[in-house]
């Protein structure tokens, strides 16, 4: 999903599995197989356009310096095991987004209007 | 034409013909052709040089090009195959031997060797030259007419005539360093009376690094026979560099001890050129203010914002966390971040200045099909790349007519990096800090 000239990995929207709101919001997930440094870099680029923002990575060890990067930033960590009952793992919830730009959210819901409306795919 | 023209833009394609006419053509004051472009389109740059802007030009001979490897003169045609481009061929054929049979007929590139006989080389400069004083005069026989007629000076003759250079890196410098020297001097004994010899320096960065070779390059370059020397290094962005590096592109221009025109040179090149420390400097339209020798291929276009503060063009999320705090009005965003025309215009169109800033990052989404799925790419819109080329052009014009003290520049970029740092990190804002320094170490 295209945001800001960059591209948002999953997009979930009116869900609150990864962040305890009760209230519908849009939650971008950055996918990280390794380079979860780059993917918090890349999620905190799109809070200009959700509510909340998330790095996805495999099941792995979790470092003191990896946590605390994370709690000290509004990025969540979540964690992915495929073969799990509950795939998804929260480990360091996202805060809401105070960065959020009107015109971005509206550059990103004509963005999804264009997903519903059937997208046109080039070869 | 007493006055000496500081401000040039390289002319790179012609849909850039939108940055460089109408309001914008007085934003600088001459062109630098690229030499295929004129090969190519001779009648075409003619009009455009000599009745839509009438301004001072200069064409590049190029001639680096043919001494690497060859790839980066060729395409791909649509029946598959992977020849030397139409423009490149046409530029071949007028420099003629040894270019022609080497890279031409032999597919191979051109070495010092092959410019060891005299005769090789007195003519291949011959043909280099008219190459660069026929070619647009050529086209337009009629309005060379009317300004002999008119009493002025022939805007179609090249301001500077450029002797063919080739490439010089620390591994190689020894090799080219007396062809190219020899090529200035075959120049200066052929050139028109009253025609000026530009002698182009492309070097790379890693000479810099050299005192013994920056000694020996100056020391070749301060005697030659020419007026100016247009200094290139590869791939040289001014904000990337070190102080150390810095230094050393200050001292080489010094060194050189003779004008320097700077031909893809940031806010720090213009800077020197308002001291007085450089001849010119030379930009892209939107972009262009570094360069590789070698073409290193496309990529997507993208609208990037011209910082007037850090003077450096940023991606639009950097920018839009840059200028954010200024979004609030249109007037906040006037006073605070930039006032140039287009920023005018566009400001009071709408009274929303997060809309109206909101243009220059306006972007087209395009899908396309993955060996895993389907990837979503944005691309800037061509509004977009429009805006922000010319909001660029217009910051490049004020820098050039800033009036402002050394020590007030100096000022102006210690608190750009200090206002910035925290925002964007040392990386992105560092340039303000070493451009302050080196300008604060400026004897001028």
């Amino acid at each position: 999903m295209a945001c800001l000239f960059r591209s948002i990995d999953i997009l979930v929207l009116n869900n609150n599995t990864f962040s305890s709101v009760h209230h519908p919001a849009s939650i971008a997930l950055e996918l990280k197989l390794h380079d979860w440094r780059k993917g918090l870099r890349q999620a905190n680029h799109h809070l200009f356009a959700v509510d909340y923002s998330c790095v996805c990575i495999p099941r792995r060890t979790i470092t003191e310096y990896m946590l605390t990067s994370f709690e000290s930033s509004p990025i969540g960590l979540v964690m992915f095991t495929p073969e799990d009952k509950q795939p998804f793992v929260v480990v360091s919830e996202a805060k809401p987004s105070d960065e959020k730009w009107p015109v971005a959210v509206k550059w990103l819901e004509q963005t999804i209007d264009v997903w519903e409306g059937g997208v046109t795919v080039e070869p | 034409m007493n006055h000496r023209p500081r401000h040039f833009v390289r002319y790179g394609t012609h849909t850039e013909q939108r940055f460089l006419t109408g309001k914008l053509a007085n934003t600088y004051e001459g062109l630098f052709l690229n030499a295929n472009m004129v090969a190519w389109a001779p009648a075409a740059m003619a009009a455009f040089v000599g009745e839509r802007v009438q301004k001072p030009y200069c064409i590049d001979p190029l001639t680096h090009g043919f001494q690497d490897n060859l790839d980066n003169l060729k395409s791909w045609t649509t029946d598959g195959q992977f020849t030397i481009k139409s423009s490149i061929s046409k530029l071949i054929q007028a420099y003629g031997d040894p270019i022609e049979s080497r890279v031409l007929q032999r597919e191979e590139a051109v070495l010092p060797e092959d410019f060891a006989a005299n005769e090789t080389t007195r003519e291949f400069v011959g043909r280099v030259l008219s190459f660069q004083t026929s070619s647009l005069p050529d086209e337009a026989s009629d309005l060379q007419e009317y300004f002999e007629f008119a009493g002025v000076e022939n805007p179609l003759q090249p301001f500077w005539l450029v002797a063919p250079y080739f490439y010089m890196s620390e591994k190689t410098f020894e090799d080219w360093l007396p062809v190219n020297i020899r090529m200035v001097l075959e120049a200066a004994s052929q050139i028109p009376p009253g025609s000026r010899l530009a002698a182009e320096l492309l070097i790379s960065p890693g000479i810099l690094k050299s005192e013994r070779i920056v000694s020996s390059i100056t020391k070749s370059y301060s005697d030659l026979p020419c007026n100016v020397v247009h200094l290139w290094i590869d791939g040289f962005e001014e904000w990337e560099q070190s102080i150390d590096m810095l230094q050393a592109y200050v001292r080489l221009i010094k060194n050189l001890g003779r004008p320097v025109v700077a031909l893809y040179g940031s806010y720090l090149s213009i800077c020197l050129a308002n001291q007085g420390i450089l001849e010119a400097v030379c930009h892209g339209p939107g972009y262009g203010e570094s360069r590789e020798a070698y073409p290193v291929g496309g990529g997507i276009p993208r609208a990037q914002f011209y910082h007037p503060q850090l003077h450096k063009r940023l991606g639009f999320g950097t920018a839009l966390s840059v200028v954010r705090e200024h979004l609030t009005s249109t007037g906040k965003y006037l006073r605070n971040v930039c006032t140039c025309p287009l920023c005018q215009e566009i400001m009071s169109s709408i009274d929303d200045a997060n809309i109206s800033f909101g243009r220059f990052g306006e972007s087209k989404n395009t899908t396309a099909k993955r060996a895993h799925g389907y990837m979503t790419v944005s691309y800037s819109t061509s509004r977009a790349l429009e805006l922000a080329g010319k909001h660029f052009m217009y910051n490049k014009h004020r820098e050039f007519c800033e009036a402002q003290p050394p020590e007030d520049i100096v000022t102006s970029l210690s608190a750009a990096y200090s206002r910035n740092r925290r925002k964007l990190g040392l990386e992105e804002v560092h340039h303000c800090k070493s451009w302050a320094q080196v300008l604060e170490g400026l004897e001028c």
